[in-house]
């Protein structure tokens, strides 16, 4: 079944179409949902949340664009706004990390998906928050001022430490592996 | 630029990276959604089994309701069966309906030839069409099935395949009954199926052809009230008497200056047919002026005397006396409001086209004045302001005649009994408003903006505006 096929399914709330559209992007909604949360229950519940308001607005989706992005839009904003009804913290850690020299692309070319999801993870939580919509998403500062009702100098700097902190990280994860 | 490839790197892994799901994660989330869908399931169900409660017991009470049709046949076509007919004279044959069989490819009947007592067998096959003429009203072809046997006896019918058409010996003619009767007798027994279309595919005997008429044959018939009111521009107009000191009339005119004019007003529209509309009504008009004229009022002359003395040594003194005189005037302004009044009754025609919600109209006639007076003043020959009103009545006419109307109208529906309209409109009046005692000649001219509301009186009837 194509993809129209299968929304056409979901809007006549047939079960079958909606398990197979839920299997075809849970994957990627669930990674999307690990990266915004601290642990992987509230990872599965911010899922969940999703999807159910994906299967009850899905009439609103007017087959213009990617259904993927459509879906990811939702998820992105369910986990917003879980993460804010706990107050951010975008306070900026003392690293000295400034000074730390730039990381060449092969230092970090040879990681692999979980590693890079694991130091994310790690990352502290007004880092990861700006880190996820800045570079992976690809929201701009000024969009992301507005979501997290911040100043968009916050968010620059923000994402400035994260990308310190996780370069720096790979860097000690090569020096114990050597 | 490196933390831009960094930041490259990170996304192209991440961004279609898949995570492991909870087997049990969709059954979670159709039981999250689940009570809103049961709603929607019943109320759906529910709506549907309802109407089709309402449509099949209002299919029933229609068939109880209508008359049998058995009734309508014999009452009808008393000349079908065993009689002779009407256009047929000479002989008599019958046809016994109690021998007709049918199906849907063939009418199959017994005939009795009267004279020579053999029987006949006719058989009709195939598709007929039954064609009505066009002279029978919408009305009456929406029950053609049901009376296709008493059109048949006063109209021309063509029936194509194995039966002719307009042959008037009485076999064929008979036959024709046959064939008829037959999907009659159809009809019979299926009178649990209401709608005559549902008949026609049962039986695929008759085709009808398209029975929709739209009603724009029917003449217009509408009554609307208008209540309007506009904004005026208006211009003077004097033709100079050249008798008269010329300068008269430049100061005359330059003690005047208009003032804002309006109108307002009801009218009774009436359809003609589709376009035209008759209008007539009343309406009151009222130009304003003002006259402003300053006169001379006071003249104050005073005299100054100064006194100076002089020492210009001692014992030597001069005294010296200036005397000036001051004079002083007084102008009194006097601003007077002239108004213009008239009540004239319209009659216009007017040609209306356009669509269902925005309409345009071309409105023409006259104004019939009833009755004009006037109030304020204006400088006489003497340079002096003198009062006119209708008191007076010598310097105007209560009576300013007709006045010749062109406007042309937006108008926006509201709903079916409601629009609003937008009129610009001139008026010309043809008389002058001045007596001929009066120095000159004087009228007004008049543009101004109708701003309307148009109510329908006579009951909605859904019109088809031409486009």
């Amino acid at each position: 079944m194509t993809e129209y096929e299968l929304i056409k399914g979901c809007l006549k709330k047939d079960v079958k179409c909606q398990r197979v559209l839920f299997e075809k992007h849970a994957g990627k909604m669930m990674s999307i949902c690990l990266r915004y949360s601290k642990d992987s229950m509230e990872a599965e519940d911010m899922l969940q949340e999703a999807f159910t308001k994906v299967f009850h607005y899905l009439h609103q989706y007017k087959f213009e664009g990617s259904f993927e992005g459509w879906v990811r839009k939702i998820v992105v904003n369910t986990s917003l706004r879980n993460i804010k009804k706990n107050k951010i913290n975008f306070s900026e850690l003392n690293d000295y990390s400034e000074n730390s020299p730039q990381l060449e692309p092969y230092a970090y070319s040879n990681l692999g998906e979980e590693d890079i999801l694991k130091l994310i993870h790690e990352l502290p939580e007004g880092y990861k928050l700006i880190f996820n919509l800045s570079v992976i998403e690809g929201f701009t500062h000024e969009e992301i001022a507005v979501m997290l009702k911040i100043q968009a100098s916050t968010s620059r700097s923000q994402l400035v430490k994260a990308r310190k902190m996780l370069q720096n990280q790979i860097l000690e994860m090569q020096k114990i592996a050597v | 630029m490196t933390d831009k490839i960094f930041d490259e790197f990170i996304k192209d892994k991440l961004k279609e990276h898949s995570a492991p799901v909870p087997a049990d994660m969709f059954d979670r989330i159709i039981k999250t959604d689940e009570p809103k869908r049961r709603v929607a399931l019943f109320s759906s169900k529910t709506i549907i089994s309802i109407f089709l409660l309402v449509a099949v017991s209002s299919l029933i009470g229609y068939i109880m309701w209508q008359p049998s049709n058995t009734n309508y046949v014999t009452g009808q076509n008393d000349t079908s069966i065993n009689t002779t007919s009407n256009a047929h004279k000479q002989t008599g044959g019958s046809v016994s309906t109690n021998t007709t069989t049918g199906n849907n490819d063939q009418v199959t009947g017994e005939e009795t030839d009267k004279e020579t007592g053999g029987k006949k067998n006719t058989t009709s096959t195939g598709t007929a069409t039954l064609s009505i003429s066009n002279a029978v009203p919408s009305i009456v072809k929406e029950q053609t099935l049901l009376r296709a046997d008493l059109i048949l006896q006063n109209q021309p019918t063509t029936i194509s395949g194995n039966i002719e058409t307009n042959d008037h010996t009485i076999a064929d003619y008979n036959r024709k009954q046959l064939f008829l009767h037959s999907f009659i007798a159809k009809e019979e027994r299926n009178t649990n199926l209401a709608s005559s279309e549902q008949l026609l595919k049962q039986l695929k005997l008759v085709k009808l052809a398209a029975i929709v008429d739209c009603p724009t044959k029917l003449p217009r018939r509408d009554w609307y009230i208008e209540v309007f009111a506009s904004p005026d521009f208006a211009k003077k107009s004097i033709i100079r008497n050249n008798n008269i000191n010329q300068n008269y009339y430049n100061r005359k005119d330059s003690t005047e200056s208009m003032e804002g004019a309006f109108t307002a007003g009801i009218r009774i529209s009436k359809t003609l047919n589709d376009h035209f509309f008759l209008k007539s009504g009343i309406q009151y008009s009222q130009i304003n002026e003002q006259f402003k004229y300053r006169t001379e009022n006071e003249r104050r002359l005073t005299t100054v005397v100064t006194i100076r003395t002089i020492i210009r040594a001692p014992g030597d003194t001069v005294r010296i006396r200036d005397t000036s005189m001051l004079e002083q005037i007084g102008y009194r302004q006097q601003v007077t409001h002239n108004k213009y009044r008239s009540i004239d009754v319209p009659v216009i025609l007017s040609y209306e086209w356009g669509g269902e919600k925005w309409k345009k109209s071309i409105n023409a006639g006259v104004l019939l004045n009833l009755r004009s007076w006037q109030e304020g003043e204006m400088l006489d020959t003497s340079y002096v302001p003198v009062a006119f009103n209708k008191s007076t009545g010598q310097t105007f006419k209560t009576n300013i005649g007709v006045g010749v109307y062109l406007g042309y109208s937006v108008i926006k529906s509201i709903d079916a009994k409601m629009d609003v309209f937008v009129e610009p409109y001139i008026r010309y009046n043809i008389s002058n408003m001045t007596t001929d005692k009066t120095l000159f000649t004087q009228k007004f001219n008049v543009a101004g903006l109708n701003l309307g509301i148009r109510y329908k009186l006579s009951t909605t009837r859904q019109h088809y505006y031409g486009r």
